[in-house]
């Protein structure tokens, strides 16, 4: 299948399937409020490996989107639904959290440009590679912060506390 | 934000609109549709006035921006102007009403849905209470799940405030919001009555107040749990307490409990330890709300260090 959709894309686009794998890696800095069960994220890091970049200003602020759009999956963005009906109860921004400036932290921007040359223009998409890891690392630095690790999302106040009262009951 | 008007048989249900802050939203999503009686600013209901004792009347239609950015209200209830400017958006407090953050609507997801039922829009149960309310009371006091959503009526509560209407003088908050009972309304004004202005006493010598709600994101959202903390500490002890919250019952609480354990006590970390266990007296959380009053908790414990301290 995948050798049949390589030929396929080499055959009839300009995409190459090569050695590089579009890559990212970030390092999260968060505060946890262990009373309020509330997290900041106070400094993130991103570095992207997607090829030469060819507009920076637009991928540097897609990068730094990207993170904060990461940090709203991570500790906010909640689709919370009626149990009998299914209605969706957080159906506007009101209810449906996403980051505003005052959660925003301190982003560091890289880019590793090298190793797409086997690429037409030397470089791949950023889309979704810049965002992905956002979230489990805010969810590492949490456990590193408070030694028990999230396994639901979004990281909410109530979720902290629950993760927080069975650290002490252990 | 607005006020419940006059219901007349066969009519349906008129709006007062002050600023409309909250109002539109519901127009937009079809919640509020009778006809609107939008209110005109007049002398009673506009301005901060000082009585010569140095107490102060705040007209119901000074803004939250205006109670917020004034520094005599800022030095006389540090409580007040903190919580107002912690509610909300800059851009909603800006316009946003004293009179339209008293009596304004419940923030509860089934109210705010056109399609569902509930108490608060003439149905006969509460969808929540067995449904999802995660954001719902922790102090279940009555057929309504939803928390009271004035952040200003928590600060003036601890202030002992009352409030004038159009009909009746000297209302406190407590018989302004009613005990919670009434599930199907967010105040216990009369059809068609009028906030006209708030009253507050002249200050205590020497009082400090402090404001802290729990949320998620840094700003701009529904307290989860808001907390006010009035004290006068001098010689090491508390002389006065008053400690109340919001977010966690269908009306704005005072903490009796934690008031006595801390008055005229040492503000030893013994005595804070002891204050911040009488927090959840009489709380009745529900099957999702148990997180509530670890943050009530977790926040009447900030608040009293740092006003001792």
């Amino acid at each position: 299948m995948g050798m049949v959709l390589g030929w396929m894309l080499r055959r009839f686009s300009n995409i190459a399937v090569g050695a590089g794998a579009p890559s990212s890696v970030q390092v999260v800095e968060v505060e946890v409020d262990t009373w309020l069960g509330h997290v900041r994220v106070l400094n993130v890091h991103t570095g992207i490996a997607v090829g030469r970049i060819a507009a920076p200003a637009l991928a540097r602020s897609q990068a730094a989107g990207a993170v904060i759009q990461g940090i709203g999956y991570a500790l906010y963005e909640g689709r919370e639904v009626d149990p009998a009906s299914g209605d969706i109860l957080t159906g506007g921004l009101e209810d449906y959290r996403i980051p505003g400036i005052a959660d925003t932290p301190l982003i560091d921007v890289h880019f590793d440009e090298g190793g797409f040359d086997h690429v037409p223009g030397g470089s791949v998409g950023i889309g979704e590679v810049a965002t992905v890891p956002t979230s489990p690392a805010v969810a590492n630095a949490i456990r590193n912060a408070i030694g028990v690790r999230p396994h639901e999302l979004p990281i909410r106040p109530d979720r902290l506390i629950a993760m927080l009262n069975a650290r002490s009951a252990a | 934000m607005s006020a419940t008007a006059t219901t007349t048989a066969g009519e349906r249900q008129s709006e007062f609109r002050a600023a409309g802050t909250d109002l539109s939203e519901r127009r937009r999503s079809g919640v509020s549709r009778g006809p609107l009686i939008d209110l005109a600013a007049s002398p009673a209901t506009t301005g901060i006035g000082w009585g010569a004792d140095g107490a102060a009347r705040i007209g119901a239609f000074t803004s939250i921006a205006a109670i917020a950015a004034d520094s005599r209200i800022a030095q006389a209830y540090p409580g007040l102007a903190a919580a107002a400017a912690g509610l909300a958006t800059p851009q909603i407090r800006h316009l946003a009403t004293l009179g339209g953050n008293l009596a304004q609507r419940s923030r509860c997801w089934y109210f705010r849905d056109p399609h569902i039922a509930c108490l608060k829009k003439g149905g006969s149960t509460c969808p929540a209470r067995d449904g999802n309310h995660l954001y719902g009371v922790a102090f279940d006091l009555g057929p309504c799940v939803a928390p009271h959503p004035s952040t200003l009526a928590a600060a003036l509560l601890a202030y002992a405030a009352t409030v004038t209407t159009d009909r009746r003088r000297a209302l406190t908050i407590g018989q302004m919001l009613g005990d919670g009972s009434n599930g199907s309304a967010d105040h216990a004004l009369e059809p068609g009555e009028i906030i006209e202005s708030v009253d507050l006493a002249a200050p205590v010598a020497n009082e400090r107040a402090l404001y802290k709600r729990a949320i998620s994101r840094s700003h701009a959202e529904w307290p989860l749990v808001e907390v006010i903390v009035r004290a006068v500490v001098s010689g090491g002890s508390f002389k006065l307490v008053r400690v109340t919250a919001g977010g966690i019952a269908p009306v704005p609480l005072r903490l009796l409990a934690v008031e006595s354990a801390a008055e005229s006590k040492a503000t030893t970390a013994a005595t804070i330890a002891n204050a911040v266990a009488q927090s959840t007296v009489g709380a009745k959380p529900l099957a999702m709300t148990g997180y509530k009053l670890d943050l009530l908790k977790g926040l009447v414990r900030e608040l009293l260090e740092r006003v001792a301290g």
